[in-house]
């Protein structure tokens, strides 16, 4: 297991270091760069004035030279400082990325909340109009998408409630309730749309279970039909289940982007978004690589599972 | 040989469309959720190309008189704050939602079944690099990477549909590289190469169709989604510039401003595009059951 552990992280090694240099060229090439964006408002800048600006934050050095300088700091744990508010990456991904955590997290339990039942419902009655109907809802959760929702969403709390989103964002610390009511919208927003690719697998995988020679054993028991789907079918369906939730959080951290755009919620999704239009380039180079690492990570402790749900999986 | 005859004569044609029919009629009766989603598109589609004829006003026209007027006869959808006919804006939209999509799964598919195809085939060093690369690329946030190709290419539909293709194309890879791994292992494929057919031959003529199946179940699955991350793109100012309509720039630029006094702005775009992407999904869930056995009743 330890063996099987350690061989998994040294091969994260590579990938990262392929997404560091995919989004650093990436950011070098794109059109425009900071200095330009920082000048916008100032109306016209004399050109030895910008070239002077380019040379203080080091952009005219060589690509190599300053991947590989970036690159140190990584290394040391220093992201460099937002070429835009002058703050620390670090300090900005760290101030940032509980918010966007919070959102995903929720959303990935409140999917799950939907998935489970209406995925069990879906198959113990398979072809009934329960069915067709849990069928239907996650139809549903792949065709509407997250931002319309959000903003009907919006309106519906203001034409009906008279609410609108607050500007600043609450920490559950600070005020859990006034939290609870900022993130909760895009939460179930963000769990409906996951909930439909959860809700298909967790049908089509007890499905599968369900056709087993050990589920006819453990009801020709005698067993309740609820034990037989909760403790025999439903924990031997949830591999399938475990891997689809893994490959989940692209899907929701790009879902955290949008919805913390239309909800006005200051998380990672919202400071890349902005990062990427001002070429904050230490700002979105630190952020995809958080982004990729949680995925990672999540991918990781899916396959972890593996062995808890599974015993006969052993890792080597 | 009478049956080649049959075949190659002039009446041949109408007994191909008398197959064509019943292949219809038995795949209405066996999903009819799946043929009503396809009449739906079939009329999406109609619109998109009748959209000049079909549209009652023109879409670009302002009109400061009528700017935010609600729904009424001759206005059915109201107007946007220019006072831009909503219904004419919507029916023009569909034309880029549908084009972007078609042409971005088409690009994506493509670009990724080739090179899952040779990535398979070819296996070492090659197989190596280009897994590893699709992993880096898989390894964002799907929108972080269209975000990305968008603000490099810059902003229209062509750069959409490029942007799109490339988030499609290395999932699409991994799946047709499965597919073609276990292929490849047939015996008819050991029968081609020993009797010395070239690689490219073997590759197109005897792997490719037999990997169709999943590449049209990957495609049809991306349909729909490829129109959410267009209108989304478009959401987030990142599709085609104005003036030119689509639904995601029509939720953008007018629902979030005018929430209170004009709730249609929001209400009609994201049905058109949610209505589209649900016949999508629909009919892409019929076509898999259909053409994929062991998903059938999954």
């Amino acid at each position: 297991m330890l063996h099987y552990l350690l061989r998994r992280l040294i091969a994260i090694v590579p990938v990262l270091l392929l997404v560091s240099l995919i989004v650093f060229a990436a950011m070098r090439f794109l059109p425009g760069d900071v200095v330009l964006a920082l000048l916008q408002d100032a109306g016209s800048f004399p050109p030895d004035k910008m070239a002077q600006f380019r040379q203080e934050l080091g952009l005219d050095r060589p690509f190599p030279e300053q991947y590989l300088t970036w690159l140190g700091g990584v290394l040391r744990g220093d992201l460099g400082n937002s070429l835009y508010s002058n703050r620390p990456v670090l300090g900005e991904i760290v101030r940032t990325f509980p918010i966007t955590l919070e959102l995903v997290l929720a959303g990935l339990v409140l999917s799950l909340c939907i998935a489970i039942p209406l995925g069990i419902v879906s198959a113990v009655r398979q072809d009934s109009g329960l069915d067709y109907l849990s069928r239907l809802i996650a139809i549903c959760g792949l065709s509407f998408p997250d931002f319309w929702l959000g903003t009907l969403t919006i309106l519906g709390l203001s034409l009906f409630f008279g609410y609108l989103p607050p500007i600043t964002f609450i920490s559950p610390f600070q005020n859990p309730w006034a939290n609870v009511q900022q993130v909760i919208f895009p939460s179930i927003i963000l769990g409906f749309r996951i909930s439909a690719i959860t809700n298909r697998m967790v049908r089509s995988s007890l499905l599968e279970v369900l056709r087993q020679d050990y589920v006819r054993t453990a009801r020709s028991k005698g067993l309740r039909e609820r034990t037989v789907i909760i403790r025999h079918a439903l924990k031997n369906a949830f591999i399938p289940i475990l891997t689809v939730i893994g490959s989940l959080f692209g899907r929701l951290l790009g879902g955290s982007i949008v919805l913390e755009t239309v909800f006005l919620i200051p998380g990672m999704g919202r400071l890349v978004y902005d990062a990427v239009f001002k070429r904050d380039y230490p700002m979105v180079q630190g952020i995809v690589l958080t982004m990729t690492l949680v995925m990672i990570t999540a991918n990781l402790l899916v396959d972890l599972a593996y062995s808890w749900i599974d015993p006969r999986i052993r890792y080597r | 040989m009478a049956l080649e005859q049959a075949l190659q004569a002039p009446g041949a044609r109408p007994a191909g469309r008398r197959w064509a029919l019943r292949g219809l009629l038995r795949f209405a009766r066996k999903k009819p959720g799946g043929a009503v989603a396809a009449l739906v598109l079939c009329l999406a589609i109609l619109v998109a190309l009748g959209a000049d004829r079909i549209a009652p006003h023109d879409p670009l026209e302002p009109a400061v008189v009528r700017r935010l007027s609600a729904p009424q006869p001759g206005f059915w959808m109201g107007s946007d704050s220019l006072g831009r006919d909503v219904l004419s804006r919507v029916i023009h939209g569909s034309r880029i939602s549908l084009y972007v999509g078609t042409l971005s799964v088409l690009a994506g598919t493509a670009a990724g079944s080739l090179l899952g195809l040779v990535s398979a085939y070819l296996l070492g060093k090659f197989d190596l690099i280009v897994q590893r690369v699709v992993d880096s690329m898989q390894a964002f946030p799907d929108l972080v990477l269209a975000l990305l190709l968008i603000t490099f290419l810059g902003s229209g539909v062509n750069q959409v549909i490029i942007a799109i293709a490339f988030v499609i194309a290395p999932a699409t890879s991994r799946v047709v590289r499965g597919a073609v791994l276990s292929v490849k292992e047939n015996a008819y494929i050991e029968a081609a190469r020993s009797i010395g057919v070239a690689d490219l031959s073997i590759v197109f003529r005897h792997i490719l169709p037999n990997v169709m199946a999943p590449i049209l179940i990957v495609a049809s699955v991306w349909l729909g989604n490829a129109i959410v991350v267009e209108a989304t793109l478009s959401f987030l100012g990142l599709g085609a510039p104005p003036p030119a309509p689509t639904w995601g720039n029509m939720l953008s630029s007018g629902s979030l401003g005018h929430m209170e006094d004009a709730p249609w702005l929001a209400i009609f775009p994201g049905l058109a595009i949610s209505m589209v992407v649900l016949a999508f999904n629909i009919f892409g869930d019929a076509l898999r059951d259909i053409w994929d056995p062991y998903l059938q009743g999954r």
